[in-house]
């Protein structure tokens, strides 16, 4: 009598490398073959992850279209199969399987899209943070102001394209053909901060000062690095824009770090 | 996004039906899901909480289906394992769902039936009894619909769940039944019901329509048919009304 792991291993290698003879042993037949009774469960699982795509990526989907869409999906699905029921959080090397499939290639941006979809999933399914209490800001000794590593709210994220995506997410999604026959696709890039604010996730162009500080917020980089790469008015401007807009959830002091990185 | 489900929670009970946890696997249970699943249940306060009898996952990749268990004595002692897990983390009985099943394994020795009350009884979990489900596999397997709800413990059901389900012909002629929630319930599986009220007196009952869901009055006549056998019921065993 095989163990429950094995042939609970022996279903996985059957939905993800083919047909496998194990498992196949394991199953009484009857009317309908092991074969046929395993495919109504294969494609229950193919099914619900690619809904889970699709609905993670839905301009994706309305770019390529149905067919295409479950053909990718389908290929995506057996390399990268989830590794968690939590299916919000399924498809982030979506963008990457993208951008090696040969068969892409004809959208250029598609792979920049589901980046920009994958930001918008994850800010709307982020965890409510509290914002940064200033009190505690203010509790900072002036020497060590500089040495401060802010955290950005888990509902902010970041994407840069050489496309304007944002103008092609919008009028996918609005369905809108006038805008999409309108778009020039070399009309300059874009750095995008996804963000939700009251249950809506807003994308929105960022300036290339804001881009670089959120950047650097992104990559745990010290305030006083930050003022230095911006300069200190730039950096303190956007710092208060983000405090006051709650995107900073806490700080850390990096004092050493800061110190060893300094020239 | 929670915010949705704490203000329905303000006004109605809930009732939190996992499909995730994979109960039923050898490996040992996700220890993230859990938490996140412990977090939500602590936060919302639900009135019933249910999972499957069932498996999901392995070697760390999830399988998005609740896949049927060899009903042997080792998948008992696992999903056993596995739901005391469940149970001391939530500090909670939680309900176990009889699942639609498609295929059944050779060296199987249990029956579902007898599969589900053991656990029921090792573990002091409640049961869902999924009418549709017992339904669906009875004829899918050739079994009795009426004997599997006899064998079911009347004390340890706490929850009915109603569904359609689809009728499919493959290779041409053999005839296979889906659970699929995508429409109204079967009259055989209402008839059914009837007799699991009989057994089980009224208890709290959902409806499952989440794919092709239909317009909202159609959703509410199925309910309110659901509510007027509830009723019948109740009224015999000499209350005034279903609260």
């Amino acid at each position: 009598m095989p163990a429950l792991l094995e042939v609970q291993d022996a279903l996985r290698r059957q939905f993800l490398e083919g047909e496998n003879p194990d498992v196949i042993s394991f199953i009484e037949g009857g009317a309908l073959s092991p074969h046929a009774r395993l495919n109504i469960y294969h494609n229950t699982f193919v099914g619900t992850l690619t809904t889970a795509l699709r609905l993670n990526f839905p301009a994706v989907y309305a770019l390529v279209g149905s067919g295409y869409f479950e053909y990718v999906a389908s290929a995506f699905i057996k390399r990268s199969p989830p590794t968690s029921a939590y299916l919000n959080d399924y498809g982030r090397d979506f963008p990457a399987f993208l951008e090696s499939e040969e068969t892409a290639r004809g959208v250029p941006y598609l792979p920049d899209m589901a980046r920009l979809e994958w930001a918008v999933s994850q800010a709307f399914h982020a965890p409510d943070a509290d914002s940064l209490d200033l009190q505690r800001l203010a509790s900072v000794a002036q020497e060590d102001q500089e040495h401060v590593v802010f955290a950005l709210q888990p509902n902010v994220g970041l994407v840069a394209s050489r496309y304007p995506i944002d103008v092609i997410w919008q009028a996918v999604l609005a369905k809108d053909d006038e805008a999409m026959a309108g778009i020039d696709l070399e009309s300059g890039g874009v750095k995008l901060r996804v963000e939700r604010r009251h249950d809506q996730v807003e994308v929105t162009r960022c300036g290339l000062d804001e881009w670089r500080f959120a950047s650097g917020l992104v990559g745990k980089r010290c305030f006083g690095e930050l003022a230095s790469d911006l300069n200190p008015e730039t950096a303190t401007a956007l710092l208060s824009d983000y405090l006051v807009r709650g995107r900073i959830t806490a700080f850390t002091l990096a004092q050493h770090q800061y110190s060893e990185r300094l020239p | 996004m929670l915010g949705y489900l704490d203000t329905i929670r303000r006004d109605y009970p809930l009732s939190l039906h996992g499909v995730g946890l994979s109960l039923g696997s050898a490996d040992d249970l996700d220890a993230t899901h859990l938490a996140r699943v412990v977090a939500l249940i602590k936060r919302t306060g639900p009135v019933l909480v249910s999972e499957h009898l069932s498996w999901s996952a392995v070697g760390g990749v999830y399988l998005a289906d609740l896949l049927p268990l060899p009903l042997t004595e080792e998948a008992l002692s696992v999903i056993c394992r596995n739901v005391d897990r469940l149970q001391s983390a939530l500090q909670r009985e939680i309900l176990l769902e009889n699942p639609s099943s498609y295929l059944r394994y050779s060296h199987s020795t249990i029956p579902e039936w007898e599969f589900l009350s053991a656990v029921s009884r090792r573990t002091g979990c409640g049961i869902l009894c999924d009418v549709n489900n017992i339904f669906v596999s009875s004829m899918n397997h050739g079994w009795n619909a009426l004997d599997y709800l006899s064998a079911l413990p009347v004390d340890r059901v706490g929850e009915i769940h109603l569904a359609g389900h689809t009728l499919r012909v493959v290779d041409g002629e053999h005839e296979i039944r889906i659970d699929d929630h995508g429409s109204a319930v079967a009259p055989e599986v209402w008839s059914l019901y009837e007799h699991a009220l009989q057994r089980f007196g009224a208890t709290p009952t959902l409806i499952e329509w989440d794919t092709n869901v239909p317009a909202l009055d159609v959703l509410m006549a199925e309910a309110a048919k659901a509510e007027k056998k509830l009723q019948r019921v109740w009224r015999r065993a000499g209350h005034a009304s279903v609260a």
